[in-house]
């Protein structure tokens, strides 16, 4: 039996997950390749009753740790789903990136994952794709805009996120003025797009990380297996790049294992996103990135 | 497995009189704090030269920490042994309302913060007043500051006295007395009347529905046809006999749908799919409840208990956007009232006629299906619950017919001369049903066969006008458009009518609610309705009622008969 509260939290992400299939025509699904995302990923085959009816988003910075990218194209080709990945491909191969020493973490993240994800969201550019025939990513002219993009961030993560709207109306660049946002009132999310606004989708935006490792353990999701103890005695808490994600002292080698640690354990008072180094860069480095339309 | 519960908790106030350091201490005190959080928020501190305040660890932009104030609402956790507490720190400042609201919306109960020495202010009066809007099942008052209370009791009885007094509406107050700069009354162990113990005390039950709501979101269609929405209210079994709102049509349900499982029940919270035994054309924003239970309105007409939002406020005679439920529909305003209320900062009253009915309820009835949203150019101005809704359908059509009839044209052929030719009246036949082979073949039958008796006769089949006559509404939601495409059937026949012809016409699955509007149109008498198919699916009540496997010769001789005693034919 599944507890009241992750039942009432997947009940709640299934009607949203609907009400943006209802709302909104053209949408994508972003996929970090993250627990989070994974678990959302799983709540859509849900909703949809087993298939997913929009593609799903992958901005690839190419520092992503290798197990991701396997673990992407692994899961893309086993339940046979749409996968569409852009890139900053200039700023990557002119080396304008934090690891390559030109850019400060902040910037980098803008370079490398916000601006990909505003093009991706205009229609702009080429992206790949992933064919399922040849099981290989084949690059292709963008197939249009999407008005709405469905994205598994979390209010506990980070305080500006704790302060997101389920759906969030953005300008064509992506900013969110967060001083600014309309009432969201019960379950009447924003439904009506105007001047070439797009919309962000966050049905996890109640979900804890406890919540996320109680409800993969409940489900048996399957995620990426960085996240465990490989017999080093380090896991990662939070994915994202290699440069700037740090692995944490940890042993748990199973997603039990991760909960208990989580709960009442070695973790349960050091915030999870305390490996990200691109967090730390001044007041709330991770708000500005936000506001100008990073995830 | 956890089976830890979570409630929801909104904590609002005055500005500045603690609402965040309220919280930020109690999460502070019980641990729920990550260390590095705290040490971020101390350094951020000790960089502006400013003295840490708890209610850093909530407001959490930076534009926040620099005024002071919190802008938007923010979420946080606090981690009890069996529950957890989500709290949305609502911002208090007049002119973030709607963000307190927002807040406020996603809550079951409440911590209302005042500060002992400022008391009840106008703010904090405008706060309650929403409140009364949401039925929160649980109202916490924090009285904080009591570290600047120089031993007078007094003052805090009075304010207790002075809330009971003016709150009769809702819940009964709980009180608290805190200090969240010296954390007294927050969280110390064992402290009876502390802020943790009250709240980890059970509260009252709030009170649930039991009618049985399920809200259509979608309709998918896979391998099978899936109705996709929530059950708001009451629960649903496979076999339960339904009815869709506010369409009026019947169906089973045959299987209830939780993927990749099927079930034999669904309560209240569940996002699941219906499979409905009969096809009946379901869309987004209905609601399906069991047949023999208290039907929703299918509202028209609904009054509005309203909490402004927008400076500007809708008029009498402004058309804005009524979203309810998972539906949605122009409206116009038709009149606006100050609803009187404890504070004097009026909640407003809206009389709304709706474009197209809807599904409502009263809040007693189904919470989910009384809330609505007004809207004016994608704004939203308002939110409240409805308090009446009637079912007026045919005032539109009664007025449209009026203003039709006082401008017609007559002719110098009066009706009686065509009657004398004729030797029959004008008529219409309308053959509906959910079974179309079979209606189509008896209207065609019926045709030849009175035209063979010299009957100035003619057959349409409804689905012809699609793209001529309604070829304009070719791109409109079927449900929004029917309304009209009922409309314009009306007039055609009754010109036919008028020019003394017989019509026979057949149509998929009409109501009840769709033939008093043609009768409206075209005359009482001049109607005859017929039902062909298996057990009927919509609220219709039939003149006739016949099985697709009737004897043609059976069913027409009925039909003949009918039409005599209508007196439409004079003879055969």
């Amino acid at each position: 039996m599944s507890s009241d509260r992750l039942a009432q939290l997947e009940n709640q992400t299934l009607f949203i997950l609907r009400e943006a299939a209802a709302t909104f025509k053209r949408l994508g699904m972003l996929w970090s390749i993250g627990k989070d995302s994974t678990v959302l990923l799983h709540l859509a085959r849900k909703a949809f009753f087993g298939r997913v009816p929009f593609p799903l988003l992958h901005v690839d910075t190419s520092f992503k740790i290798p197990e991701m990218i396997t673990f992407r194209d692994q899961t893309v080709a086993k339940l046979q789903l749409q996968l569409w990945v852009a890139q900053n491909l200039e700023a990557i191969g002119q080396g304008q990136t934090f690891p390559d020493g030109k850019l400060s973490r902040i910037d980098c993240c803008r370079e490398l994952k916000t601006r990909p994800l505003q093009a991706l969201i205009n229609g702009e550019g080429k992206i790949a794709t992933f064919n399922h025939q040849s099981q290989s990513l084949e690059t292709i002219s963008h197939p249009g805009a999407l008005d709405a993009v469905i994205l598994g961030i979390r209010g506990d993560e980070e305080g500006s996120r704790s302060k997101e709207r389920v759906v969030s109306l953005r300008g064509r660049d992506g900013r969110w003025e967060v001083s600014a946002q309309p009432p969201e009132l019960w379950h009447f999310y924003a439904n009506r797009l105007a001047n070439g606004n797009t919309a962000r989708i966050h049905p996890l935006i109640n979900w804890t990380e406890l919540d996320v490792w109680e409800y993969i353990e409940q489900e048996k999701i399957e995620v990426v297996s960085l996240y465990f103890d490989d017999g080093t005695g380090h896991r990662y808490r939070s994915l994202g790049c290699a440069p700037c994600s740090a692995a944490i002292v940890s042993e748990a080698r199973t997603v039990s294992d991760i909960v208990a640690e989580l709960r009442d354990g070695a973790l349960s008072r050091i915030s999870e996103r305390a490996g990200r180094a691109q967090d730390k860069e001044g007041d709330g480095g991770l708000e500005k990135l936000r506001r100008g339309g990073y995830m | 497995m956890s089976s830890r519960k979570r409630r929801n908790i909104v904590v609002i106030g005055e500005v500045d009189h603690g609402k965040s350091s309220v919280l930020g201490r109690l999460l502070f005190e019980c641990g729920n704090v990550p260390t590095d959080r705290l040490e971020q928020v101390e350094a951020q501190c000790r960089s502006r030269g400013a003295p840490f305040e708890y209610a850093y660890l909530l407001d959490a932009l930076a534009e926040e920490r620099w005024q002071g104030i919190t802008i938007d609402a923010a979420r946080a956790v606090l981690r009890l042994k069996d529950e957890e507490l989500f709290f949305f720190d609502a911002p208090g400042h007049a002119d973030f309302t709607r963000n307190l609201a927002t807040g406020a919306s996603q809550a079951e109960e409440a911590l209302v913060v005042i500060d002992v020495v400022e008391g009840i202010t106008p703010a904090t009066r405008r706060q309650l007043t929403l409140l009364t809007l949401l039925a929160l099942r649980r109202v916490i008052v924090v009285l904080n500051k009591i570290d600047l209370l120089t031993g007078d009791g007094r003052k805090v009885e009075g304010l207790i006295a002075e809330l009971r007094n003016q709150i009769s509406e809702g819940p009964k107050l709980e009180f608290v007395a805190v200090s969240a700069k010296t954390g007294a009354g927050i969280s110390k162990a064992g402290e009876r009347g502390s802020l943790l113990s009250t709240l980890t005390e059970q509260g009252e039950p709030g009170a649930e529905n039991n009618v049985a709501r399920f809200v259509v979101q979608d309709v998918y269609r896979l391998e099978e046809r899936i109705v996709v929405g929530i059950v708001v209210s009451g629960n649903f079994s496979v076999g339960d006999e339904i009815t869709l709102a506010p369409s009026g049509r019947r169906s089973r349900i045959s299987k209830i749908l939780s993927y990749p499982l099927e079930l034999a029940h669904a309560k209240a919270g569940n996002a699941v799919g219906f499979v409905l035994e009969e096809h009946i054309y379901v869309s987004r924003g209905g609601v399906i409840y069991k047949s023999d239970e208290v039907s929703p309105v299918a509202a028209t007409h609904v009054v509005t208990k309203i909490f402004p939002l927008a400076s500007s406020m809708p008029k009498v005679g402004d058309v804005l956007q009524l979203r309810i439920g998972c539906d949605q529909t122009a409206a116009t305003v038709r009149a606006v009232a100050s609803a009187g209320n404890l504070a004097g900062e009026a909640l407003c009253q809206y009389e709304l006629e709706l474009d197209r009915a809807v599904a409502a309820d009263r809040f007693t009835t189904c919470h989910f299906t009384s809330r609505v949203i007004l809207e004016t150019s994608g704004t939203v101005v308002g939110f409240g619950l409805v308090i009446d809704a009637k079912a007026q359908p045919l005032a539109a059509i009664e007025r449209a017919k009026a203003l039709r009839e006082s401008r017609w044209e007559k002719g110098l052929v009066p009706r009686e001369l065509r009657l004398e030719k004729a030797k029959h009246n004008g008529g219409v036949v309308l053959i509906t049903g959910n079974h179309a082979p079979a209606r189509k073949s008896a209207a065609k039958a019926l045709e030849a066969l009175l035209f063979a008796q010299g009957v100035q006769v003619y057959y349409l089949g409804f689905g012809s006008l699609r793209y001529g006559l309604h070829s304009d509404l070719l791109n409109e939601d079927r449900e929004a458009a029917h309304q009209e495409v009922i409309r314009r059937l009306g007039e055609l026949s009754h010109i036919l009518i008028d020019s003394g012809t017989l019509l026979i016409v057949t149509a998929d699955s009409l109501s009840q609610s769709d033939v008093d509007a043609l009768k409206v149109l075209m005359g009482e008498t001049e109607l005859l309705s017929i039902w062909i198919g298996g057990v009927c699916t919509t609220t219709l009540e039939p003149t006739l009622k016949f099985s697709v496997e009737e004897e043609p010769d059976q069913m027409l001789n009925a039909i003949r008969a009918l039409l005599m005693q209508r007196r439409i034919l004079k003879s055969w």
